[in-house]
């Protein structure tokens, strides 16, 4: 079980990477602090009224912790 | 005596400093990576930006927060700037917005704009409003009951949108004679060398040195409530005990955390009173430029421009909080709760304004920063505050969910802090302000 799920984000990790699309999510509690902006070292956040991930995101999930809204998700 | 606290916001850190002092053992949680809430700075691009407040401290040196940072022995400097605020006003009288430009006038000479009838009307009314200070109703409807004129709700919108996030018809009438009365007793605003950081890392540093810990990336999960009382804290699956727990994150966020021991039987009352507790939004437009766009650090209220209430331009005081050359512009817009849905047009009126007021001049947009819901600019709108004690034996509410009367922002927050202190350290307790 934990080993089909494990080969699931695998193979949507390898996916994902190809296609360009990321794995981290801005759900919809994000109200456009900026916070993440601040603590993202790739310059791959955009914020007006709300966040927006950009190409050059490395999936760290370093500013996640600083998301007051826990509006961030990171793939686990 | 132990004490717990949840969140390690402005409210948070002043109960710990102030019981650290007090002798307690105390143990801070919080759920980010970083201290401060919405009280600190964040570096951008070798600017020091803040995560809400514009650095700015409503009745600066004099104020609330001062006298309890002073007590608890927190070295900050807070420098009232000069002017301490100024009226922008459009150059051609009657003028639609600053599209023709615009003169600033000094605010005490927001009366001359009346007029004449008004004018005389207003001297009456400053006098008599400060013997017998009126109660009823919101502000807005106390203007259009006794100067009814466009400037009046344009000059009560720019000061109400500013200082409190909300405009004058959501402001009750008590809450704002109560802010004057504060203006007139602690004077005006200042703003903290360093920023708002300095002000958070001087009360950490005072729980630290009185052996209290401060724990990052610790999300409080639950109160746990014993015989109608707060025993301890939840965090990160972790149990803690202690002899009183504050709570720095609103009533309403603290009441979930009591596992339904609030909805439930006897304390249906309190449950009712904080679910009308209404967080207020806004939001701030950071500018950078080369040449200094106002050319000091006092307020300017913006009472005909679109959104912007006002803005100010810190590194006329401090010049550290921009790299080398460089001055930091910060504009703040109230934001009603019915227009959230179009927030990026909200901003767009905001962006417009400021390009209107700064044609000709060159300057960045920083960074802009929408506050709202459960990181708002303010989580009870003034006058909403329901106090600092909850149905729970030692379980208190602190921060600007949890304000006392006529206390801007910030200065609110102190004075509940006061309050709540009162209530554990009993009247009297104050320090001497010594280290
Ligand atoms: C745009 C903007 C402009 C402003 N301008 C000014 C100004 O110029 N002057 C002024 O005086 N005020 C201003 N304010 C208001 C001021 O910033 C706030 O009143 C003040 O910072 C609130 O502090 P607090 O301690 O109440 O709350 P917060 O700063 O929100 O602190 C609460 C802390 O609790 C943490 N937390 C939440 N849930 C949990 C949990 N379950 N477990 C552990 N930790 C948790 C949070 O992460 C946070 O750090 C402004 C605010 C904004 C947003
Ligand atoms: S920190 Fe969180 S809430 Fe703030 S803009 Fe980023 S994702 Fe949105
Ligand atoms: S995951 Fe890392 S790279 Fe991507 S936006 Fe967040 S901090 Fe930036």
């Amino acid at each position: 079980m934990i080993c089909g799920t494990i080969m699931l984000l695998f193979i949507e990790y390898v996916s994902k990477s190809k296609s360009g699309e990321k794995f981290m999510i801005i759900n919809q509690d994000c109200v456009g602090c900026a916070q993440c902006v601040a603590f993202c070292e790739q310059d791959a956040i955009k914020v007006k009224g709300r966040a927006y991930i950009m190409e050059a995101c490395i999936d760290c999930g370093f500013c996640a912790a600083y998301c007051p809204m826990k509006a961030i998700e990171v793939p686990v | 005596m132990k004490a717990l606290i949840i969140g390690a916001g402005l409210g948070g850190l002043l109960s710990g400093a102030r019981l650290a002092r007090a002798g307690y053992e105390v143990e801070v949680f919080e759920r980010l990576a970083m201290i401060g809430g919405r009280f600190t700075n964040i570096e951008y691009k070798g600017f020091k930006l803040s995560t809400g407040a514009l650095h700015m401290i409503p009745h600066g040196p004099g104020g609330p927060l001062a006298q309890l940072l002073t007590e608890v022995g927190a070295d900050v400097e807070i420098v009232r700037p000069s002017p301490l605020s100024m009226i922008r006003i459009p150059k051609i009288k009657g003028g639609n917005y600053y599209k023709e430009g615009y003169v600033d006038i000094p605010f005490s000479g927001f009366k001359n704009q009346f007029s004449m009838m008004n004018q005389l009307k207003l001297a009456s009314l400053l006098v008599t409003t400060r013997i017998n200070p009126p109660k009823e109703g919101t502000f807005g409807k106390w203007i259009s009951r006794n100067v009814k004129e466009e400037w009046a709700f344009k000059i009560a919108d720019a000061f109400c949108g500013w200082s409190l996030s909300l405009g004058c018809f959501d402001v009750s009438t008590k809450e704002a004679f109560a802010i004057f009365e504060n203006l007139y007793r602690y004077g005006g605003s200042g703003i903290p060398i360093g920023g708002c950081r300095a002000v958070v890392d001087a009360l950490a540093d005072i729980i630290t040195s009185n052996g209290g810990v401060i724990h990052t990336g610790a999300d409080v999960s639950e109160v746990i409530i014993r015989d109608n009382s707060a025993a301890g804290l939840v965090v990160n699956n972790v149990e803690y005990f202690g002899d009183v727990t504050i709570s720095d994150i609103g009533h309403l966020e603290t009441s979930r955390l009591c596992n339904g021991a609030v909805e439930s039987g006897k304390h249906t009352q309190y449950f009712e009173k904080i679910r009308k507790i209404m967080p207020s939004a806004g939001v701030k437009i950071c500018l950078s430029s080369d040449e200094p766009l106002i050319g000091h650090g006092g307020v300017i209220f913006t009472p005909n421009a679109r959104r912007i209430n006002g803005m100010n331009e810190v590194t006329n005081v401090d010049p550290g909080l921009a790299p080398p050359g460089k001055h930091l512009l910060m504009s703040h817009m109230c934001v009603q709760q019915d227009r959230l849905k179009y927030l990026e047009d909200e901003i767009d009126l905001g962006l417009h304004d400021l390009k209107e007021m700064f044609a000709g001049k060159k300057y960045e947009v920083l960074l802009i920063q929408s506050h709202s819901n459960g990181w708002p600019v303010n989580r009870s709108a003034s006058g909403l505050d329901v106090g600092n004690k909850t149905p729970f034996t030692d379980l208190y509410v602190v921060g600007d969910g949890a304000k006392g009367e006529g206390g801007i922002e910030v200065e609110g927050v102190a004075l509940g802090v006061s309050a709540t202190m009162d209530i554990i350290l009993g009247q009297g307790n104050r320090l001497d302000g010594c280290n």
